[in-house]
């Protein structure tokens, strides 16, 4: 009746603040590694070797171009792929061996899916999702009717998800992936195709869940101010590989000391000047402003007599602080 | 945006130790497969438009079947012999097409996924679903005979020797529809599959004429699809009259037993080891 059952502990689930002595990492990846084998054509490492621990009550950012295994990396978390070899622990439980105790700590919402069946009404994707995770009906209903008010959905609960709007369709998703108050949350591209306001919503609330409710996130994401805003940790995966795994504010002191922005009093086609490749050059105001890395200062002033050739009166010099975004081309450019 | 009363400790911890305190294995198993059941008739509740032209399209086959086959006219005698086999058909279409139809739908929309994400087996979710589905048909088949004997003036007897083979019918029906559930995981030509076989069991289940009127090879080829062993058994014991021993003593009922549990392993086994290759290369399509 249960998936592969050995070491299963089902009559005894742990509560997080209970394990956190014993176990201490929300999840922890070991050497994980993926081969998708169609049997046409070359077989595919989608993911190669990767550990990542991260513990309780963090939001993580799992961040990387399209095609770089983020998204193999959320469904091998919580077993919805097998991984080629190594293995994945959500609040201790191995992933493969103690499935039922440890999908019963894991809630996803995943990219590009309806995940709740648009036939249904809200209430009923909630009740279902949560009797799906052994819940039964009379802790179910409680915990829904409070989802659902704090979405705003409860006065539309009777009605079928398939005539909401895309947010109110997330926030379902949402809403049934946190049913059974699972202590990890996995987020495959959350805001994707939301409008401003529904992602400023659903922004405030994994930051709520996580800072209020000491929940553990990973969130994949292409919106790096996004990221950057909500993640306590970042992780950089490009071709299956982990280039990177710090706390925000680390990642992005070590390349503080890099970037520089130059505006001039005029404007610059970069195309009469080849020697900022590597920089970008914006328009504003009738001014120009380059943004780039600049190692070091005779790189600096070798740039700026570069300058002083085209003319342009120089406006300002100044160190800025990297955003992810740069952080993130960076790492990618280096690779 | 509030969410105060989610972080409640002590509901919290209740929901956490939820799955724990309520029952054993046995009664959760059993609560997950009749959640799959609720979820299966809300969804058909939901489609009720497209049910009931399912009813009407079911109902309006039978009669247009018979009056080609008797060349205009309804042929009485033939009638109970093939309402019954006909009986058999919804159950089987319904299970079997929109098993399929619904699996293809869920993977596309990430529902498969999510029904993954719980600590039960995908194949016991699925006989929840498939519960739903059968009862669908049987109430289709119910409102065709009740119909059908009313309209055309003949008469089905009900005997009560007559619920084992229709349960084992059914569990014939069920077998097939695990198998066709379980290749719909790996085979995309997965339609043209379905609509192969359906067209196979309709022709040669007894729905248009008796079995024993074909052909020796092709009574031996109907008599390893889905229903056909179902059906004759069914016809000896309602409309022959046959006790469950004679039919023991002649070799219908063992047979039928042992192709019933033959398919139900066959179909179990393939609905897991396909599931399985879909969690290795990747659900999604």
């Amino acid at each position: 009746m249960f998936q592969t059952t050995k070491g299963d502990r089902l009559a005894t689930a742990q509560q997080p603040n209970q394990t956190s002595d014993t176990r201490p990492f929300a999840f922890e990846l070991r050497e994980l590694s993926k081969v998708y084998d169609w049997g046409k054509g070359t077989p595919v490492r989608a993911v190669e070797d990767l550990s990542l621990s991260v513990p309780s009550g963090q939001v993580v950012g799992l961040l990387g171009p399209n095609g770089a295994g983020k998204t193999t990396t959320i469904k091998m978390m919580c077993g919805l792929v097998a991984p080629t070899s190594g293995r994945a622990h959500l609040n201790g439980y191995d992933v493969a061996r103690e499935r039922p105790m440890a999908v019963r700590q894991v809630g996803a919402v995943l990219e590009g899916a309806r995940n709740v069946y648009w036939s249904l009404s809200a209430w009923q994707n909630l009740l279902y999702f949560g009797r799906l995770k052994g819940l039964p009906r009379k802790l179910i209903a409680p915990r829904a009717e409070s989802l659902l008010r704090s979405l705003d959905l409860w006065e539309r609960r009777h009605q079928a998800v398939g005539g909401f709007s895309r947010g109110m369709q997330q926030k379902v998703a949402i809403a049934a992936a946190l049913i059974a108050d699972p202590p990890i949350l996995l987020l495959d591209e959350p805001t994707l195709g939301l409008d401003v306001q529904t992602a400023r919503t659903v922004k405030h609330w994994i930051a709520q869940l996580a800072h209020e409710q000491g929940k553990t996130i990973v969130l994949t994401t292409h919106q790096l101010a996004l990221a950057q805003e909500l993640c306590d940790r970042i992780a950089i995966i490009h071709q299956g590989h982990l280039l990177t795994d710090l706390p925000v504010r680390a990642l992005l002191d070590r390349f503080r000391r890099d970037l520089y922005e130059i505006r001039l009093g005029g404007p610059l086609a970069p195309s009469a000047a080849p020697w900022l490749d590597g920089f970008s050059v914006t328009q504003e105001d009738g001014e120009s402003l380059i943004r780039g890395p600049i190692p070091d200062q005779a790189r600096l002033y070798d740039l700026l007599d570069q300058v002083r050739a085209l003319d342009l009166p120089l406006v300002s010099v100044e160190r800025v602080e990297p955003s992810l975004e740069d952080v993130f081309f960076q790492l990618l450019g280096e690779v | 945006m509030a969410m105060t009363t989610i972080s409640n400790s002590r509901q919290k911890r209740s929901v956490e130790q939820g799955a724990g305190k309520h029952g054993s294995q046995v009664v959760l198993a059993i609560r997950a497969v009749l959640n799959e059941t609720q979820k299966s008739l809300w969804q058909l509740w939901g489609h009720r438009s497209i049910v009931l032209t399912e009813f009407i399209t079911m109902a309006a086959v039978y009669p247009l079947l018979q009056l080609i086959i008797g060349n205009g006219t309804i042929e009485r005698a033939l009638v109970p012999p093939t309402l019954l086999a006909f009986l058999t058909y919804p159950i089987l279409f319904v299970a079997t097409n929109k098993l399929v139809g619904d699996l293809l739908e869920e993977i596309h929309s990430g529902t498969f996924e999510q029904m993954h994400l719980s600590p039960f087996s995908p194949a016991w979710l699925l006989v929840g679903r498939l519960t739903a589905l059968v009862l669908e048909g049987l109430l289709i088949s119910v409102v065709v005979a009740v119909g059908m004997t009313a309209a055309l003036g003949v008469s089905i007897p009900l005997q009560a020797g007559g619920l084992l083979p229709g349960v084992l019918t059914l569990i014939d029906i069920l077998g097939f529809a695990l198998l066709i559930g379980g290749l719909a995981l790996r085979l995309h030509q997965i339609g043209s599959i379905l609509h192969v076989f359906s067209g196979l069991i309709f022709a040669l289940n007894g729905t248009l004429i008796p079995v024993g009127l074909y052909p020796g090879w092709v009574q031996i080829v109907a008599r390893f699809l889905p229903t056909t062993l179902g059906i004759e058994a069914l016809r000896q014991v309602v409309l022959e009259g046959q006790s469950l021993g004679a039919l023991w003593t002649d070799g219908t009922l063992p047979w039928l037993v042992a192709h019933a549990a033959g398919l139900s392993v066959i179909g179990w086994v393939v609905f897991l080891t396909s599931d399985r290759r879909a969690m290795r290369r990747g659900i999604a399509r």
